[in-house]
């Protein structure tokens, strides 16, 4: 009849008695999302779901006033579905509610789940902030950037912008600095992780050069280097000048509903 | 009516933005509503360095609100449905624009009173600041709300009100159509097309800060309250709540 139905230590407070899904029984993650649409994939414990016949469950969805819910009617150990209005990036609070009957219901609820949030990946908690990022500095000069590889034997490498060129020009905005400057400083990134590392296992997960490499994976006619390319330093040198050339053909086209540049700087890379 | 293409700013007009709100503050005589400061804010909107055109949108900058309601139903007739939470560059923009009606005025010389930053540049990842913009809330509580609005934006655009911020912050309360439904069934005069007197004041029961901050939490453990009819809703509220059901 319940989830993973969980007496209230509260009980004697608890005069409607409403039950509680257990949260280790059900988990979401997001997907992905697609114009005003979250895909939502659902998780939960069938050893512990017993739906009397009519019996529903609801997962509703909460964002900034935004709400959503979707019906679960035969619920299955893991499910996938949309919900509309969420815009792209937005984290909603989930709550799972299982209901007596969509055809008599009388307004009450059987058991609920607290408010939760969706679950993140390793991939995702890696990848949550964007990994085009510009440090603003007042110690390289007269040079308008430069690449820091100090950090993690050069798997980190920083984009250290001219703190006096950056209040003139916005490096994230600035179109004059997209089309002059920034080809030449992902350029030079890509071909310093080349240079520095004899494979890509060499490279650990979650630095900022397998999440350059990794970007640069899902741009169309570019590939990572295989074993044999990684040895041979021309064609490592002419697949960073292909992804270059890659980004000045596609940075100003569409690329899906964004341009290059927009995916580019978004966080889910 | 003078009609302007709506703009954003980058970081530098951002900053721009802030240095100037920061100048008003520190000194008040520069916050008073004249053709100098007109003319400071024209050149803070439309310096083509610090600030780009936000898609195809014109707006009419001489357009004069009553209240935040027609605030917000004029920018939703722009905007209509975009989500535009997450644009402060725009956001900031509009309240530079609007920012004589956004400023209460006071004094002969009409000096315009400067709240925090975060009225004029939204602070969207601070769940406890993001509703408290001038102009996001206003398009916001229009799109969730359209007519039905008017029980949150009914103050003058530059009151932000204790009762949108109050009710902004309960998610089941602002997203709950149902509930927004009795609220307004409840606390707002028709015939008047204004908010029942009282209706958000601590000392009455039944109030509608205590609908939002008790009774909806409550009822909502127990009943699925977005799906329960109106009437439903109203008839298991407590006895406080009577006396506003006239």
């Amino acid at each position: 009849m319940s989830i993973g139905l969980k007496k209230s230590r509260k009980a004697t407070y608890n005069y409607t008695d409403r039950g509680t899904i257990r949260q280790k029984n059900c988990h979401v993650t997001i997907a992905g999302y697609y114009d005003d649409q979250i895909h939502i994939k659902l998780f939960l414990d069938l050893g512990k779901v017993n739906l009397l016949e009519d019996q529903v469950l609801v997962l509703e969805a909460l964002y900034a006033g935004i709400y959503a819910r979707k019906e679960i009617i035969n619920p299955k150990a893991e499910d996938d579905f949309y919900m509309d209005g969420f815009p792209e990036n937005s984290n909603p609070s989930f709550r799972l509610k299982q209901l007596p009957s969509l055809t008599k219901n009388d307004g009450k609820i059987l058991s609920a789940t607290k408010f939760f949030k969706a679950t993140k990946s390793d991939e995702e908690k890696e990848l949550e902030t964007n990994f085009l990022s510009f440090k603003y500095v007042n110690t390289i000069g007269d040079l308008i950037w430069k690449i820091n590889w100090d950090q993690d034997d050069g798997m980190n490498p920083e984009i250290l912008i001219n703190e006096e060129f950056a209040k003139k020009y916005d490096p994230k905005n600035d179109i004059r600095f997209h089309a002059l400057i920034l080809p030449s400083i992902i350029k030079e990134i890509l071909v310093g992780i080349f240079i520095r590392f004899n494979s890509y296992e060499d490279i650990n997960d979650g630095t900022q050069a397998k999440r350059w490499l990794k970007f640069c994976d899902k741009l169309s006619g570019w590939s990572l280097p295989d074993t044999e390319e990684w040895k041979d330093p021309i064609k490592k040198a002419v697949l960073a000048e292909q992804a270059i050339q890659i980004f000045a053909d596609e940075k100003w086209q569409s690329f899906g509903n964004q341009t290059l540049l927009q995916k580019f700087l978004a966080k889910k890379w | 009516m003078a009609s302007v293409k709506i703009r954003k700013f980058n970081r530098s007009g951002l900053q721009a933005f802030e240095y100037f709100l920061d100048d008003l503050k520190s000194n008040p005589s520069n916050a008073e509503w004249n053709t100098n400061l007109k003319l400071k804010i024209d050149k803070i909107l439309f310096d083509s360095d610090i600030t780009s055109e936000f898609g195809d949108y014109e707006i009419d900058r001489d357009k004069k609100f009553e209240n935040r309601y027609d605030f917000g139903e004029y920018l939703y007739g722009i905007f209509k449905s975009k989500h535009i939470e997450k644009e402060i560059g725009m956001l900031s923009w509009l309240a530079l624009l609007f920012f004589d009606q956004i400023c209460k005025k006071s004094g002969k010389s009409n000096r315009l009173q400067i709240l925090s930053k975060y009225r004029y540049i939204p602070e969207i990842e601070n769940s406890w600041r993001f509703y408290r913009h001038l102009v996001l809330t206003p398009i916001l509580v229009w799109q969730r709300l359209k007519e039905d609005s008017i029980l949150l934006l009914s103050n003058p655009l530059y009151e932000s009100g204790d009762a949108v911020e109050q009710l902004m912050s309960r998610q089941d309360f602002i997203a709950n159509e149902n509930i927004l439904s009795v609220a307004r069934k409840l606390y707002f005069d028709e015939n008047k097309n204004k908010l029942k007197p009282r209706a958000f004041s601590d000392s009455e029961p039944g109030n509608a800060k205590r609908l939002a901050r008790d009774i909806v939490p409550q009822l909502s453990m127990t009943y699925d309250l977005y799906d329960s009819p109106i009437e439903q809703i109203l008839n298991l509220l407590p006895e406080e709540f009577d006396i506003w059901k006239n």
